[in-house]
């Protein structure tokens, strides 16, 4: 048992990945937490992570809150994985339950940033392809704009219209129902 | 960009590649998406190269089947009002109430106009031009060709038809109407260069447009007198990745190719008694064409379904179920249906 638990804990020293932000600040996360990143675990399939990952598309504010998610969500999977061989399935579900209202309670509240904060955490999920985390962040943009006229659309997220009168004219005649 | 770098009186949307503008918008409802395809030129621009609107309209629930009977005027509306907004399929928001002539993809052709049951939405498609080969001894079928998942313009196409003559010696034999033409009855038919009248909503205006044949006619246009009655009113179209696949004469269909101007004809499916007075319903499937034949008699009735395939270069009509009927019309609740007690009801439109 003793040498297994030890074969163990190499393994997962073995399995932590260096991320380095724009302005060169140096993460170590594990493996686990780093693969809810599409790009990244493509990178550790074709063995391009020695000597850390630089990701010059993310700053150290936003790499930092990206990481802080990942994590979240890595050990909510791997604590599913585990519990569905030990618990029976009553006591499965409970605990089930009791992950996702814990992860929808970290969603909302890591969604709790500002509007510039939002936009960056759009672009760093769809840079690193996480799946999860660019849904979040997209349904909290689209739910600031659902319902809102054009007009407040442009003014929430300071747009310049720059459709000519007359394209405008055709988008409201082609579908004149959503204008009604 | 470099993210991180964003202000908060800048157009924050702009940095967004279109990839993920799009991940944005295809979570808006459908009239929150069509509102916001107004906004500026990118979001119209990623609405449309992504296609999101036109996914939404298309219909994922089904409000209502139109049925069209031989002797009836109009068509009937079999409504399920419960499932969504109440469609009516009575067209009397037209003001002429015509009947209706074709429909595809949610949208309804009338003689003289296109209109959505769902939106009540209509517009006028100008007058129609006569047949190409002359009135009297040939009449036009509308068809209409919509598919918003590819464009939002729609068209009508007048597919040519042989008129029915009646034979000497019937009660409505007139000389004048129904004397037939040698020198026509002779003609290859469908012709080998096909023109026909195509109306775009784009252009707003008729125009022609000719089909080169790809194999064989059915024959020539006395031939196909003598194989089929030219009295059949029910002649089905499907619209299909840019073909338009129509029942023509004698139980063969016709497929159009609209993106590369051919049409090919196709038998109707191998040992399918095709009668001449009902013909069979065209119909689309599983995103296939397939067509489907009651044969009724004193003991069975079989409802038999052929799917259109492509093997070898050729189209073919494959079987795909067969299945006897009779059992299932037997039951006294099939009666029944036609009392409106059930989810679906059957609107009372022709009488």
């Amino acid at each position: 048992m003793a040498s297994a638990g030890s074969g163990d804990e190499k393994a997962a020293a073995a399995a932590m990945i260096t991320l380095i932000s724009s302005d060169n600040e140096k993460f170590e996360v594990t493996e686990a937490t780093a693969t809810l990143s599409q790009t990244i675990r493509h990178m550790i399939e074709d063995g391009c992570t020695d000597g850390g990952v630089p990701l010059p598309n993310v700053t150290s504010k936003i790499l930092a809150r990206v990481i802080e998610y990942c994590k979240k969500h890595a050990t909510a999977a791997a604590g599913e994985e585990g519990s569905s061989s030990s618990f029976s399935d009553a006591a499965f579900l409970e605990v089930d339950r009791a992950f996702l209202e814990e992860l929808e309670e970290f969603d909302d509240a890591f969604l709790e940033v500002d509007r510039a904060t939002l936009f960056d955490l759009i672009l760093a999920a769809n840079y690193l392809d996480i799946k999860g985390l660019l849904n979040l962040t997209c349904q909290k943009v689209a739910d600031s704009v659902k319902g809102k006229t054009p007009e407040q659309i442009r003014e929430m997220y300071n747009i310049v219209n720059d459709l000519t009168p007359e394209e405008e004219a055709e988008i409201r005649r082609e579908t004149q129902w959503a204008f009604e | 960009m470099e993210s991180g770098s964003v202000q908060e009186d800048e157009d924050l949307t702009r940095l967004l590649p279109g990839d993920a503008l799009a991940g944005i918008l295809r979570r808006l409802p459908h009239r929150s998406l069509a509102v916001s395809r107004c906004v500026c030129k990118a979001w119209r621009d990623v609405t449309d190269y992504h296609r999101l609107l036109l996914l939404h309209l298309l219909p994922r629930s089904v409000g209502g089947i139109f049925i069209r009977y031989n002797c009836h005027f109009r068509w009937e509306f079999f409504a399920r009002p419960t499932t969504g907004p109440a469609i009516s399929g009575e067209v009397d928001y037209d003001p002429h109430r015509s009947p209706v002539e074709d429909h595809c993809n949610g949208l309804l052709l009338l003689p003289d106009c296109v209109v959505n049951p769902s939106t009540q939405w209509r517009s006028p498609v100008p007058p129609r031009p006569p047949p190409q080969m002359g009135t009297g001894y040939f009449h036009n079928d509308g068809y209409l060709v919509f598919d918003p998942s590819v464009l939002l313009d729609y068209e009508v196409i007048l597919i040519p038809r042989i008129s029915h003559k009646n034979e000497p010696g019937h009660h409505l034999y007139s000389r004048c109407w129904d004397e037939l033409d040698p020198a026509i009855e002779k003609l290859e038919w469908p012709p080998s260069l096909w023109k026909v009248a195509v109306f775009s909503s784009r252009t707003g205006q008729w125009e022609e447009r000719s089909f080169l044949r790809e194999g064989d006619a059915i024959g020539t246009i006395a031939d196909t007198r003598s194989q089929s009655s030219l009295q059949l009113e029910n002649r089905y179209g499907v619209h299909l990745r840019g073909e338009l696949v129509v029942h023509c004469e004698a139980g063969f269909v016709m497929r159009i190719s609209l993106s590369n101007n051919t049409y090919q004809v196709i038998k109707p499916p191998e040992g399918a008694k095709v009668s001449r007075s009902k013909g069979f319903y065209l119909g689309e499937s599983g995103n296939a064409v397939c067509c489907a034949l009651l044969d009724r008699s004193r003991h069975a009735c079989w409802l038999r379904i052929w799917f259109l395939k492509e093997t070898h270069g050729r189209m073919e009509w494959a079987l795909k179920h067969q299945t006897n009927l009779k059992h299932v019309l037997a039951r006294p609740d099939h009666r029944r249906s036609y009392l409106n007690d059930g989810p679906w009801i059957l609107q009372n439109i022709n009488y």
